[in-house]
């Protein structure tokens, strides 16, 4: 037989004895013959195991892991109503298990706001303005977190000579945005952006890359592959001509989106190139946004995203 | 001749060793591998499958697989773990946001059969940004030190300057060599 073959003929009797141990389990009485079923499962694929291709092995491992694990949850759900001293042991069990996790997770989730305070973050604001002015310069790593119909500007304006020279990012990350403008310079490394729902985002950096995001426009320079992920209703334009970095970066990429959402050989539906004339609009939003006082650029900001 | 014999016996002549770089995208794997082989780190792109990389370090010969870690490249990961001797988790140290999925991350790698007496180095990457988490920030927030299944070690490092990725490396190779080739160190 061919290996092939044998591996469709091992397939068929597995899941036609996965289908009778599944049917075991729904009446506990049957709980025994469930677990001999199992216990056999095993068996044959054990003597399976040098004919079958590592991932299938693997596969049909974690098929059996989940069956002893059904079988040991109906066994602990039947067998305390029986048992009052297993009762009073499984009960210890659970508590125990929700001690040992339960205090951990809140511990963490607590310390992750502290330990972000040391850097250049910006968090948790609604309807405002961010400008270099709200940001600490300890850091030379960029977190934003938790906007919603905000304006962050870290684009030197042009008129403004109260900073010499804008400072240095080297890692940008961003999470959280919603009706957000966020407007970046040129970042010596990489920039990662997670969950951004109807935001306008403009950044040069070294790498980009972008999660689980829906219906937002990134105007982008970067030398390398931009890098899209879980995303829908994207669009993708040049970085404006703000000011002289954007020169220095040489050539982008930002047209060559890679969706790691779609990993066929068709176009990505998840993304688009804005046209040029859509890229002239945006450029100009941008331009005009920058020279608006900070109160009413934010009062604009509906209409900036209403494309 | 018993079966551990034949096996050292065998690996003696090629004196190889697996190494497997693994951690989130954006943590600075491919840049690490690149500037450790002297190659130009300026224009990388994240890396949409694998690249392998063989190197010379001291007697052995290394085979350095630098795999993407993309959140749908992960689960491929696996297709990677047979006959790995080490592997290097890399964390970007200046992302706050994403330490938990690295935490994650790395405990579903611990407890992989094929993987198991793999030697573990984790290294606590971009310290040339400031702001970034220390070495001992990042050994809590992944809890090291509740790991007893392999031999592990953390070392920070930067692969834009390069600083101490070759110490990081030397102890790779050291503790695979050491389990790997223990017996026949003393002769050569």
């Amino acid at each position: 037989m061919a290996s092939a073959e044998r591996h469709s003929v091992f397939y068929a009797e597995f899941q036609a004895r996965k289908k009778d141990i599944l049917k075991d389990l729904e009446d506990p009485i049957n709980l025994t013959r469930a677990n001999e079923g199992t216990a056999s499962l095993q068996k044959i694929l054990v003597d399976a195991a040098g004919d079958l291709p590592a991932y299938d092995q693997r596969q049909y491992e974690t098929q059996i892991k989940e069956l002893q694990q059904k079988i040991e949850s109906e066994r602990n759900r039947s067998v305390p109503t029986t048992r009052f001293a297993f009762r009073k042991k499984a009960a210890v069990k659970s508590a125990s298990q929700g001690s040992s996790t339960s205090p951990t997770k809140p511990a963490t989730e607590t310390a992750t706001p502290e330990i972000a305070s040391q850097s250049m973050s910006i968090a948790s604001r609604t309807s405002s303005y961010i400008g270099w002015s709200s940001v600490s310069l300890e850091s030379s790593a960029l977190i934003v977190s938790d906007l919603d119909s905000c304006i962050v500007n870290l684009i030197e304006h042009r008129e403004n000579t109260s900073l010499s020279k804008t400072p240095a990012i080297n890692s940008v990350h961003v999470k959280n945005l919603t009706k957000t403008i966020l407007l970046l310079p040129h970042i010596e490394g990489s920039a990662i952006l997670d969950h951004l729902q109807d935001c306008i985002v403009v950044v040069a950096c070294q790498q980009f890359r972008i999660h689980s995001s829906q219906n937002s426009t990134i105007l982008l320079l970067t030398p390398s592959h931009p890098i899209i992920e879980y995303c829908s209703s994207l669009s993708f334009g040049s970085y404006p001509r703000l000011s002289s970095s954007s020169a220095e970066l040489g050539p982008s990429k930002h047209a060559e989106v890679q969706d790691f959402g779609h990993l066929l050989q068709t176009p990505s539906p998840n993304w688009h190139l804005l046209s040029s004339s859509e890229e002239e609009v945006c450029h100009q939003r941008i331009e005009r946004l920058l020279d608006t006082p900070p109160d009413n650029a934010l009062l604009r900001i509906a209409d900036i995203l209403n494309t | 001749m018993g079966l551990l014999t034949v096996i050292r016996k065998n690996r003696q002549k090629e004196k190889e060793m697996r190494i497997l770089f693994l951690g989130l995208d954006n943590a600075g794997k491919s840049t690490i591998v690149k500037k450790l082989n002297d190659e130009d780190i300026s224009r990388i792109s994240p890396t949409l499958g694998f690249e392998i990389k063989t190197m010379i370090h001291g007697r052995y010969t290394l085979n350095i697989w630098d795999v993407g870690g993309q959140r749908t490249l992960r689960p491929y990961w696996r297709n990677y773990f047979e006959r790995t001797d080490a592997v290097v988790w890399v964390v970007d140290s200046s992302d706050r946001l994403r330490i938990q999925d690295c935490k994650e991350e790395l405990k579903n790698l611990l407890v992989e059969d094929r993987l198991a007496g793999a030697t573990l180095l984790v290294f606590a990457n971009k310290q040339d940004i400031r702001g970034s988490m220390s070495e001992a920030e990042i050994r809590g927030a992944l809890d090291l030190m509740s790991i007893k299944s392999h031999n592990w070690r953390i070392q920070s490092c930067s692969a834009v300057t390069g600083e101490n990725l070759k110490l990081g490396l030397s102890w790779v190779v050291e503790d695979v060599a050491r389990r790997l080739y223990y017996g026949t160190l003393a002769s050569d």
